[in-house]
């Protein structure tokens, strides 16, 4: 079936489709109307599953968590101030080695308030233990969710979808909504293990730990998202062959035969194949690269991607006061092991912060002073910023 | 070698390798907590024994029926304790440390209506005994015993000399505080019950106390205090001059004395009060004339208060000195006093000025206290100073020959007649039975070691049970008060001034019934558990459980560490810690 | 790619308008991105809508800053607000008015400008209430009947799937609007 429908709806459809059982969230701006589309589904029939209502974002990863613990397959969503405030749970979802799938709806953070779009919320949670997965449309909203579920229960850590609020979450466009026999085929139940609160055979869950042992179950973390890597390139491929849709953690577009490519997360990786397709018909060569997954960082498929090329542009949507751009860290950081003669050299761009449009010019501005700038005139330069 | 080659130990999630309860965390422990149960400081100050904290916890649930047979245990009059007593429980009330005391009487009071309304009776005995008991008097302290022995399944004849029964209730207490049809539907409950009424005899005159003593098996005699303390001055045989007790009566038979416009009355106690309201209802411009000052009254701060709303004068340091006149009082002359040392009672002394002046008044009441008539009991029973000598129980010299109310020494209240029979009812069962009943053996029973006897404890039909309530009484600092908001009490309605002086309707109106459940719900329960599970939450061992006996929870010893959060989390004081031997 | 901005008040559907039009034109197999303004909307306060069509997926996902048509839901936005802002020289301006196309002539000179009285047929079919029409679908027919992005049936089936309420009336009031909408007059 294919319907005209908002990155939300598609949200709701995947989660829906995912049969999830238990869904705990707090209602927030553009994040609310996942949540309200997945309880008219309920009313409907179309899924079944436990709604918790709770006081705020901490304790909905809480109840998810708990969820979890006790077999269930939990869902919830949040944006912005909402993430901030789950983010001591996130930790806590991780440790506890709980599978909660989580959409969020990137969202400016205050203050001032903002309600529109950028990744500095998703980005805070690098260190979470979160795996991150990236959206630039609708129909990769609604898959992506599906395929999280997927990877985060195979490797039992927690998983977030990321959509840009509103250039997806309030944007309709036609979407292919997969039968739900055939994402039952993809997505098997949930299988909590041993991991799971059985009232039969009582145990303590995550009780203090002294430091013989918590070095070790923080590095199982460590080890499992880099496990995570071919889990998720082996989720991908088994979806291309049930849905026929291919994603990549590192998808190039026209960028194999330029020696200078943008790389990009997000919408802007929806725009920016405009923007190049633009470009290369005024005859210039660049490429681009999407980044679909922040953590695990596919580090190696970023050095194999970029090894060579001469000028790498970084556009972030996002910023980390007193570095650069988080996306533009990564993949210097990446790129430094790469000898000399094979490095490119990294521009980071900071655009697009709190909503502010960009544009296929403004993809063209970056383009052409990466193009004219014999090398970068600062670690990280802020685009459209209108100074005195 | 890469990170996904390597392997650790451990388990994916930190997961302990066996359930919690392998770890018998009992073993730490040193010192245990107990579940106590403590008794209440207005438990222990109820001079009827009543389970005050009981029936507010009953009240607050809305269980209403329940809390007025939690009373009707111990005291058969609980719409008119609700109105009469003068509640020294709300002095003792360990909320005044926190905010301001429960209003119990108004909660009582409801309590007592809510059973007149709903026609609440108590059922004659199952088992009729075949002992015959004779109470004489019909006051508070004579129909309470008849209550109880009657409970008890003994045929029980009450012997009096006024026309109707309630003794002082009917013929002391004006009918704007107690009105006569709450005592006559509070006393028809008793004869309801087969209590017998032989109104109109005098024991000793109409009826000889031997025929009475042959005829019953044990006799309680309660005749009050009905003799009148005149002041030594001259001129108390003038017209217009009255005693209290008089006064009173003519009042609550419906008359109208002759005590003139202007009224003077002698005295500081509640009789005075009583005295001065009811002339004011009369029409009277009234002053209270008193030795001593406002603080050292002996009469209830209440209604003091009421008496000078309601228009009454009062001149303090005043003591009369000779009333003026011919026939008739036309005035008084006084002499100006000062205090001086204390005595015996704690309060300071009277002491004359010499400072003489005049009072003009037409009317005059000696509200200066009463006494007893005990020289023409039974010879067997001794009595010293006008106080017939018992002991705790009621046991008199005289064999099966008990007594209570004013006769003996104990505060001259309807509340301390009521438990005075009470105690005497008791005796008066094991006496019957066989039983030794002497000083002591039922202290164990006791609110508290200075308290009434609890009948509800003896028998063991508490409506609120408590596993083994102690004499010991609870502070306001054995509590965790944490967990009690700041809430004012109730101010019951009064009916407008213009109103009260029209007559004798009664003056403080009833409260409703979300006054009275909010006023219980601000009782603390001091000492008793109410199930609250404050120790249930807060244990970090998960060691309290649900007692299997019905009383609240226990603590399994097994995983209970002895660390005393639950002790010190309990709101009521109800649990303690015991350093183990 | 044809890009159509809306313009209305909050309340009077010009939101829920784009969205029914994306549907309409994808039913017809061609591709469609409908979004609002992204704002603080509020009942009254002026309001934005956008729309894209194409014969391929549409991957730009911007504001419309330079749109082919106008939709304008409220004529009395005409002098609030600069609606001709961006508007690419052949576009054409489709309003909500009883009055004739010439009439607007001074704020969309050189334009080509058609006139169709929505808030009437609106109030006929009773959508929304007389002082405050819901408009959204009888402008639709006027834009299927002007702008030719897309068929009537289509865009009756559009409403059928993205109006639950009163679908009938709704269905109605575009069919009304089609027939009455005046030609779009260069101004």
């Amino acid at each position: 079936m294919r319907k005209v429908i908002t990155g939300n709806v598609a949200v709701a459809y995947g989660a829906m489709l995912s049969d999830v059982q238990v869904v705990a969230a707090y209602p927030i701006t553009p994040q609310t109307t996942i949540i309200e589309e997945l309880a008219t589904m309920q009313a409907e029939g179309l899924v079944d599953f436990d709604y918790i209502r709770v006081e705020s974002e901490h304790s909905a990863m809480a109840a998810c968590i708990g969820a979890e613990m006790g077999g269930a397959r939990a869902f919830t969503a949040t944006c912005g101030q909402g993430l901030f405030l789950m983010h001591e749970m996130l930790h806590y979802a991780a440790g506890a080695r709980t599978p909660v799938v989580l959409a969020n709806v990137n969202r400016a953070a205050a203050a001032p308030w903002s309600i529109w779009s950028d990744q500095t919320d998703s980005v805070s949670q690098r260190e979470t233990g979160w795996i991150q997965l990236y959206c630039e449309g609708n129909q990769e909203v609604l898959d992506t969710t599906i395929m999280a579920f997927k990877i985060a229960e195979r490797l039992r850590l927690p998983a977030m979808v990321v959509l840009d609020a509103f250039f997806l979450s309030h944007t309709s466009e036609p979407v292919d909504i997969p039968e739900k026999e055939r994402v039952r085929d993809f997505l098997p139940p949930i299988d909590p293990g041993e991991n799971w609160l059985d009232p039969d055979n009582p145990r303590t869950f995550g009780g203090i730990t002294m430091n013989d042992a918590y070095m070790e179950f923080r590095w199982q973390i460590q080890r499992d998202m880099e496990k995570a890597k071919g889990i998720i390139t082996e989720v991908h491929e088994d979806f291309a062959q049930a849905f026929g849709r291919t994603y990549r953690q590192v998808e190039e577009y026209r960028a194999q035969d330029t020696e200078l490519v943008l790389v990009v997360s997000g919408t802007v990786a929806s725009t920016a194949r405009d923007a190049v397709d633009y470009l290369r018909e005024k005859g210039k060569g660049v490429g681009m690269v999407k980044l679909k997954t922040l953590r695990p960082f596919p580090r190696e498929e970023v050095i194999e991607t970029l090894k060579g090329k001469k000028k790498v542009a970084v556009i972030d949507r996002n910023f980390s006061p007193g570095a650069t751009g988080v996306w533009a860290q990564e993949v210097r950081s990446a790129l430094y092991d790469l000898p000399e003669a094979q490095r490119p050299l990294i521009y980071g761009y900071v655009a697009g912060i709190g909503g502010r449009d960009i544009s296929v010019k403004t993809i063209e501005e970056i383009y052409t002073k990466t193009l004219e700038d014999a090398e970068p005139d600062d670690v990280d330069m802020w685009v459209g910023v209108n100074y005195v | 070698m890469k990170y996904t080659d390597r392997r650790v130990s451990v388990p994916l999630c930190a997961r302990s390798t066996t359930p919690g309860l392998v770890n018998k965390t009992g073993t730490w422990k040193f010192a245990e907590p107990h579940f106590v149960d403590l008794t209440s400081p207005c438990n222990q100050q109820c001079p009827a024994g009543e389970d005050i904290t009981g029936y507010m916890y009953l009240v607050g649930q809305g269980k209403f029926e329940e809390a007025w047979n939690l009373i009707m245990e111990e005291n058969p009059f609980p719409a008119i304790m609700g109105r009469v007593c003068f509640h020294t429980c709300e002095e003792q009330c360990n909320r005044n440390d926190h905010d301001e005391s429960i209003a119990i009487h108004v909660v009582e009071r409801f309590i007592g209506d809510y059973g007149l309304s709903k026609g609440l009776t108590v059922a004659p005995p199952e088992d009729e005994k075949d002992k015959k008991v004779a109470i004489v008097g019909a006051g508070p302290g004579g129909l309470s015993a008849a209550y109880q022995l009657r409970r008890m399944g003994y045929a029980v004849t009450i012997f009096d000399s006024n026309e109707k029964p309630g003794g002082m209730m009917r013929y002391g207490i004006p009918s704007y505080r107690l009105p006569k049809e709450i005592l006559d539907a509070e006393i028809d409950r008793l004869s309801a019950m087969g209590v017998g009424f032989t109104m109109g005899v005098t024991a000793g005159k109409d009826i000889s106390w031997d025929s009475l003593a042959s005829e019953h098996d044990a006799l309680f005699v309660a005749i009050g205090a009905w003799e009148e303390a005149s002041l030594g001055i001259g001129g108390v045989d003038k017209g217009g001059v009255f005693n209290a007790l008089a006064f009173l009566r003519e009042i609550n038979l419906g008359n109208t004395p002759e005590a003139g416009s202007k009224v003077v009355v002698i005295g500081g106690g509640n009789s005075a009060i009583d005295c001065a309201r009811a002339s004011r209802r009369l029409g009277a411009e009234v002053t209270i004339a008193y030795r001593r000052t406002e603080v050292e009254m002996p009469a209830h701060p209440e209604e003091v208060e009421l008496a000078k709303e309601e228009g009454v004068q009062f001149l303090f340091l005043t003591a009369p000195k000779e009333i003026i006149g011919q026939r008739h009082i036309a005035g008084l002359t006084a002499e100006k006093m000062t205090l001086g040392e204390e005595d015996s009672s704690g309060r300071r002394r009277p002491v004359p000025t010499g400072e003489v002046f005049e009072i003009q008044c037409d009317g005059m009441i000696m509200a200066i206290g009463e006494g007893t008539k005990v020289e023409d009991l039974p010879s067997l029973i001794s009595h010293k100073g006008g106080v017939v000598e018992t002991d705790n129980m009621g046991h008199t010299a005289a064999p099966k020959f008990f007594a209570g109310g004013d006769i003996i020494d104990i505060p001259h209240t309807v509340t301390h007649a009521i438990g005075s029979g009470k105690r005497a009812a008791i005796a008066i069962d094991r006496f019957l039975e066989g039983e030794q009943c002497d000083e002591g053996s039922l202290d164990r029973f006791r609110w508290g070691e200075k308290g009434n006897v609890s009948l509800g404890r003896i028998k063991g039909t508490m409506l609120f049970p408590r596993r083994n309530p102690g004499s010991e009484v609870i502070g306001f600092k054995d509590m965790n008060t944490f967990y009690f908001d700041h809430r004012s009490r109730i101010r019951p309605q009064r009916i407008p001034l213009e109103e009260r002086l029209q007559g004798f309707q009664e003056v403080i109106a009833s409260p409703s019934k979300e006054e009275a459940v909010a006023e219980a719900q601000r009782c603390f329960i001091c000492g008793s558990c109410t199930e609250c599970g404050n120790c249930y939450i807060f244990c970090p061992e998960c060691a309290i459980k649900s007692d299997p006996d019905g009383y609240g929870y226990i603590a399994d010893m097994d995983y209970c560490k002895g660390c005393g959060i639950c002790v010190y989390e309990c709101p009521r004081g109800a649990m303690r810690m015991e350093v183990m031997e | 790619m044809i890009e159509i901005r809306f313009h209305g008040r909050g309340g009077q559907g010009a939101v829920v308008a784009s969205k029914i039009l994306a549907t309409s034109i994808f039913l017809e197999d061609r591709y469609s991105q409908s979004f609002p303004a992204f704002g603080v909307e509020r009942r009254g306060a002026p309001v934005t809508a956008f729309l894209r069509v194409d014969d391929k997926p549409i991957r730009i996902r911007t504001e419309i800053y330079e749109p082919d048509h106008l939709v304008v839901l409220d004529p009395l936005l005409v002098d609030q607000v600069p609606l001709a802002s961006g508007l690419k020289n052949d576009g054409i301006v489709i309003i909500n008015s009883s009055k004739k196309p010439e009439e607007f002539s001074d704020k969309f000179k050189g334009f080509r400008v058609a006139t169709v009285p929505a808030g009437r047929i609106a109030v006929k079919h009773h959508l929304g209430t007389p002082q405050s029409p819901i408009v959204n679908t009888a402008i639709l027919g006027a834009v299927a009947k002007v702008l030719g992005v897309v068929s009537l049936e289509n865009l009756i089936e559009g409403i059928k799937a993205d109006v639950p309420a009163h679908t009938e009336d709704n269905a109605a009031a575009a069919k009304e609007a089609y027939e009455m909408v005046s030609d779009a007059v260069v101004l």
